[in-house]
């Protein structure tokens, strides 16, 4: 492979190395840029600058043409300058002319300067290179200067030979980082971390929980800084049901003859719409969703999961160049190991949680004990197959009598499927394919393939690693709602129609799982190994990043995901 | 520090011509409740919160509009006791997904 190493180097991204050279790598090596409040408020306050205007008078002759813009001083915007001596490469916000010859670059910043009034490191680094880089184009420069937006003033700094030695030395340093394969180790305790856009992706504490760098003590992790879901999931489960565009709005138009209501959902307060069989969909709306990443998921009528539309697929080739590399690798083997532990931990979970305590429940929960047990030392993905279908028997006809124990109508022959026999298989179907949609979502926000597993083999048209990063919830989220809607009646068997051997959910039915899922997945709980409260739905979208991170190489095992 | 909790916005706007009041009325509908005339409840995060304003800013004319923006604090707590009202009752929608 070709070194990276003589590419040219942004400014800007000197100014990110200097910051913190983790981000550095995951965004200028790996690609990940993950908007947030922090750099939408910087393109808004780039704005103006980002305008190219003001010709750039030659060096040496700046009086003749000065006159740029009437009698304003003569300024330049958005100026793209490269130096090949140094490999330098950046644009400039604005250079202004200080007096006959001298010029000096001013940058925009969204914040404020230092409590001192001065130029943050950062911001100075990337400022000394640009005046490097106007000198290398034969430009006097003697001073540097930021315009603190949030502040709302100018810092002006004589420029030093020591200054410019020191801002070499981070472009030499973020050189040697770009040439490495794998992300420098997140910052400790860092407040940077806070406003950092990259630190969903980076997960600087729950890394270095896992590396032992920084030397956590357990239940010590600061919260994930990731902020809050304010949007919320779209189901639209009704054949003939039509979504057309009106502005910012999705108007949804039952077909003649439902009871369904119209309804207009915003765009901004949407996260993703699900359609489940035969449902309209114009482009015009379809455009405004991709716009705005809204996925698009598509379900069959009975729950069987399509796909779903994605506006762009995550840029960090990295993690899936790893993914593919251990496809078959003892690494693969290693993780399929813990997912396949921990589902079988979690089943015995939710048994013990439910089952009526006695000599038959202490039977089934020290068996589960046992096959989990030699999972965790499973030799091979067929062994550990054996042992998940072991521990699946012993699970499912608990499960059976747990359900049944009120009304033999819900009594289940087992776990059977396409199509499932009976109104809990159904259920259990359908509430799957919910899960495998969420899990696809979270494994390619990861920047994972879906199609390709470490323990589901690939198969046609299944999203494997999905299906393999769900396999300890499926328990927790699926079966627990399933269980609890049997439990409190919000469903009854006349909520199902069978036909020859299939049984289908009725509207009301498909309608009330869908409510429990989603209460299932924005229900807090602890994460066991970090100890913050979180969402289900935010959790596997981190365990989804842990995962892509045990591929890179990055953690060495793959972290457990077990409730109590 | 930005929080990273979802917040109750009270989001009103004084827009002095008739064209580009239909469009920030038509643009806000998809963030949150209308509430009153030019007045929404919004419940957002830190990054729908700074969409809302870039977007609302490239729509309306500096020197005439005005748009405010009222934080009512978290969401799930501080905001709900917020607000009383006189005559027609209102309480900030809860958000659960919607299933159609």
């Amino acid at each position: 492979m070709r070194s990276s190493f003589d590419d040219p180097l942004q400014l800007r991204a000197v100014n990110a190395h200097v910051f913190c050279s983790r981000l550095f790598w995951l965004e200028y090596v790996a690609g990940e840029f993950v908007d947030n409040a922090h750099t939408l408020e910087g393109s808004h306050v780039h704005r103006r600058v980002d305008k190219p205007g003001g010709a750039m008078p030659a060096p040496h002759t700046p009086d003749e043409s000065a006159e740029n813009e009437g009698d304003d001083p003569w300024h330049t915007r958005s100026l793209w300058l490269s130096d090949d001596t140094s490999g330098l490469t950046g644009k400039l916000d604005l250079v202004d002319l200080v007096d006959e010859g001298r010029v000096m670059p001013v940058d925009t910043k969204k914040g404020k300067p230092t409590r001192d009034g001065e130029l943050w490191e950062a911001d100075r680094a990337q400022l000394t290179l640009q005046a490097l880089l106007l000198k290398a184009h034969g430009y006097r420069v003697e001073s540097i200067a930021a315009w603190y937006h949030g502040s709302r003033q100018r810092v002006v700094e004589v420029l030093t030979p020591e200054m410019e030695t020191w801002a070499l030395g981070h472009a030499m340093s973020a050189r040697h980082t770009r040439s490495l394969e794998k992300p420098p180790a997140p910052l400790v305790d860092s407040p940077k971390c806070r406003g950092c856009s990259l630190n969903v992706v980076c997960l600087p504490d729950e890394v270095n929980a896992l590396t032992g760098g920084g030397a956590h003590e357990e239940g010590e992790i600061r919260r994930v800084l990731v902020p809050d879901h304010d949007a919320v999931p779209v189901y639209v489960t009704e054949s003939g049901t039509r979504i057309g565009l009106k502005q910012n709005m999705l108007k949804i138009t039952p077909r003649r003859g439902s009871d369904m209501e119209p309804a207009e959902v915003g765009l901004g307060a949407m996260s993703q719409l699900n359609l489940m069989g035969g449902v309209q969909i114009t482009t015009q709306a379809m455009q405004a969703l991709l716009r705005r990443d809204v996925p698009v998921s598509f379900f069959s009528y009975g729950g069987f999961y399509y796909g779903r539309t994605q506006s762009a697929t995550s840029r960090n080739v990295k993690v899936r160049i790893a993914q593919f590399k251990q496809a078959e690798s003892p690494v693969a083997l290693d993780i399929a190991r813990t997912l396949i532990a921990d589902k079988l931990y979690n089943a015995r979970v939710f048994l013990r949680r439910h089952l009526p305590q006695g000599p038959e429940s202490k039977r089934v929960l020290r068996k589960l004990t046992r096959i989990r047990k030699k999972a965790e030392k499973a030799e091979s993905a067929e062994q550990l197959l054996g042992y998940e279908g072991e521990g699946a028997r012993q699970y499912w006809s608990h499960f059976n009598a747990l359900v049944q124990a009120d009304d033999e109508a819900w009594a289940m022959q087992g776990r059977n499927r396409r199509p499932p026999r009976d109104p809990v298989n159904a259920m259990l179907s359908f509430g799957y394919a919910l899960l495998v949609k969420d899990a696809q979502l979270a494994v390619e926000a990861a920047g994972l393939d879906a199609y390709l597993g470490v323990y589901h083999t690939a198969h046609h048209g299944r999203p494997s690693m999905a299906l393999d990063l769900m396999e300890p919830f499926r328990r927790l989220i699926v079966d627990s709602a399933v269980y609890l809607m049997v439990r409190r009646g919000e469903v009854s068997p006349e909520h199902f129609v069978r036909s020859g051997q299939a049984v289908a959910m009725k509207t009301h039915a498909r309608k009330a799982l869908i409510a429990a899922y989603e209460r299932r997945m924005t229900e807090s709980v602890i994460h066991p190994l970090f100890g913050y409260a979180i969402s289900y739905r935010r959790i596997i979208a981190v365990q989804a990043r842990l995962l892509a991170r045990v591929l890179t190489g990055e953690i060495e095992e793959m972290p457990n995901f077990r409730t109590r | 520090m930005t929080s990273t909790k979802v917040r109750l916005f009270i989001i009103t706007y004084d827009i002095t011509d008739d064209k580009r009041l239909r469009r920030v009325f038509e643009y806000l509908k998809q963030w949150g409740q209308h509430v009153q005339y030019s007045v929404f409840a919004c419940a957002l995060g830190p990054t729908s919160l700074a969409t809302v304003k870039t977007e609302l800013d490239a729509l309306i004319h500096h020197d005439d509009d005005q748009v405010l923006f009222f934080d009512l604090g978290a969401e799930a707590s501080r905001a709900q006791r917020a607000i009383d009202y006189l005559g027609v009752p209102f309480g900030p929608k809860q958000r659960k997904a919607i299933v159609l």
